[in-house]
């Protein structure tokens, strides 16, 4: 009999464990991380801004209070530059270079849908990323393990700028690769490199730490790279939202603003296109993106690490022929 | 423009060009015109408006260009060269954003040049 009871007993810790397992949705590998908050960082960088806030940069921005009725979607001015475009996924513990090249991405976007820059070009997430690791850090080098903070990724790209998808004297930055990144979040970018990631700086970047500042600087076609510890579903619900859940040390970029009955702002991951699933609102909403509700913004956004980009310097506007094509 | 239209020996011809090329103009400053009028203009860049007329041509002409007709090579004034130093001295050579003024500068060109070809089409003999 006792044995007949310990192997029910065992039949049924074991089904315990399985439907435990089964019910609880497995935590994202480390490497889908990377986001190592330094706040005294951050505001060291901060101390250096002559506005640091979106309130103090742009307070126009503020002035004429916006129809909460609205809905601004960036990603479609990426979708126009770049036909085809998806989303991009991490190899290592690098998401604030992915937060922050996405961002770049579709503020250069943005910028030639209205005329002020003359091409897109993609931004190489490595040299973000090594970039934020060493000048973003004021240090020679970065170390071996993985990691960044909004601040250290907001100083690099405005110091030092952005290099692109394509291929550089003596390294082709045209596909991304784990493995630079790696290297480059040690070395830095190489020295040779950085007169040419000079002539591309995000000029201006502003905090946010609010979901009303972040939805009226989206609303004036700025995205906001996010740094926080908020984890979410894998799953959207029927409005495209995904439900606030557990923890991720983790940088993505808010890219679209939604009013109405459910108002919220449009996250988009850096873990490709496959990570999550379910309805999407508007139906071209990007693959491995998600709505993020308003109380939940307001929470990621107070982490003091997230910023508002914009003002890119891209590439000459064309001149036009007047004379041609008639 | 009715310059470069009498240079055509083929004045039957000449006239026919010229009214399509006045057409066309119209046609421009009317597109532009309504764009700005709407909620979101999808015109918004000198650049986007340069594109739009060079298609505008295309399909209005199936293909066929007023300076394959009027060239300098051909019959001395050139139709491109007349048209954009006009529009240089109007409009300039920018292809950045374009505000309500400078599309309005725009609109006006456009409609000047195709009252001159209109004008053209009665002239020529």
């Amino acid at each position: 009999l006792s044995k007949r009871l310990f192997i029910f007993l065992l039949v049924l810790t074991a089904g315990f464990f399985l439907i435990g397992n089964l019910s609880t949705p497995p935590e994202p590998a480390p490497q889908n991380f990377g986001y190592q908050p330094n706040p005294v960082g951050t505001q060291k960088f901060l101390a250096t801004l002559a506005r640091p806030t979106i309130r103090q940069a742009a307070p126009q921005l503020f002035a004429g209070a916006g129809d909460d009725q609205d809905s601004v979607l960036l990603y479609r001015a990426l979708y126009e530059a770049k036909p085809g475009w998806t989303v991009g996924k991490q190899g290592i513990g690098d998401c604030v270079s992915w937060g922050w090249s996405h961002g770049a991405d579709v503020l250069l976007a943005v910028e030639q849908k209205l005329g002020t820059s003359g091409a897109w070009k993609q931004a190489a997430t490595e040299a973000v990323y090594g970039g934020s690791r060493t000048i973003g850090m004021d240090r020679s080098t970065g170390g071996w393990s993985d990691g960044s903070y909004g601040g250290a990724a907001a100083k690099y790209v405005t110091k030092a700028g952005i290099l692109f998808r394509q291929p550089y004297p003596g390294v082709d930055l045209s596909e991304y690769s784990a493995q630079r990144a790696k290297q480059w979040g040690n070395f830095g970018v190489p020295a040779d490199l950085l007169p040419l990631a000079k002539e591309h700086p995000i000029k201006t970047v502003a905090l946010v730490s609010t979901f009303e500042e972040a939805a009226t600087a989206i609303k004036n076609g700025y995205p906001v790279p996010v740094c926080s510890g908020q984890g979410f579903s894998s799953t959207r619900d029927s409005d495209g939202f995904a439900r606030p859940q557990g923890s991720w040390s983790h940088c993505m970029v808010l890219i679209g603003v939604r009013g109405g009955n459910r108002p919220g702002l449009l996250c988009l991951n850096s873990w490709g296109p496959n990570w999550i699933s379910g309805p999407k609102w508007p139906a071209d909403q990007p693959d491995g993106s998600f709505w993020v509700d308003i109380e939940t913004c307001n929470r990621m956004l107070s982490g003091r690490d997230s910023f508002a980009v914009s003002n890119y310097l891209g590439f000459p506007v064309r001149k036009l022929n007047n004379s041609l094509g008639w | 423009m009715t310059a470069v239209f009498s240079a055509s020996p083929d004045k039957v011809k000449a006239k026919s060009d010229a009214s399509a090329a006045g057409g066309l103009f119209a046609a421009l400053a009317d597109g532009l015109e309504y764009d700005g009028s709407l909620p979101k203009p999808r015109i918004n860049t000198g650049a986007q408006m340069e594109d739009l007329r060079v298609n505008m041509r295309d399909y209005t002409l199936k293909g066929w260009t007023f300076s394959t007709g009027y060239s300098s090579n051909v019959h001395g004034l050139d139709f491109g060269q007349v048209v954009g130093a006009y529009l240089d001295g109007k409009g300039g050579v920018e292809g950045g954003p374009m505000n309500p003024a400078t599309r309005g500068t725009w609109i006006t060109a456009y409609r000047t040049l195709s009252a001159a070809c209109y004008k053209a089409a009665q002239e020529v003999h």
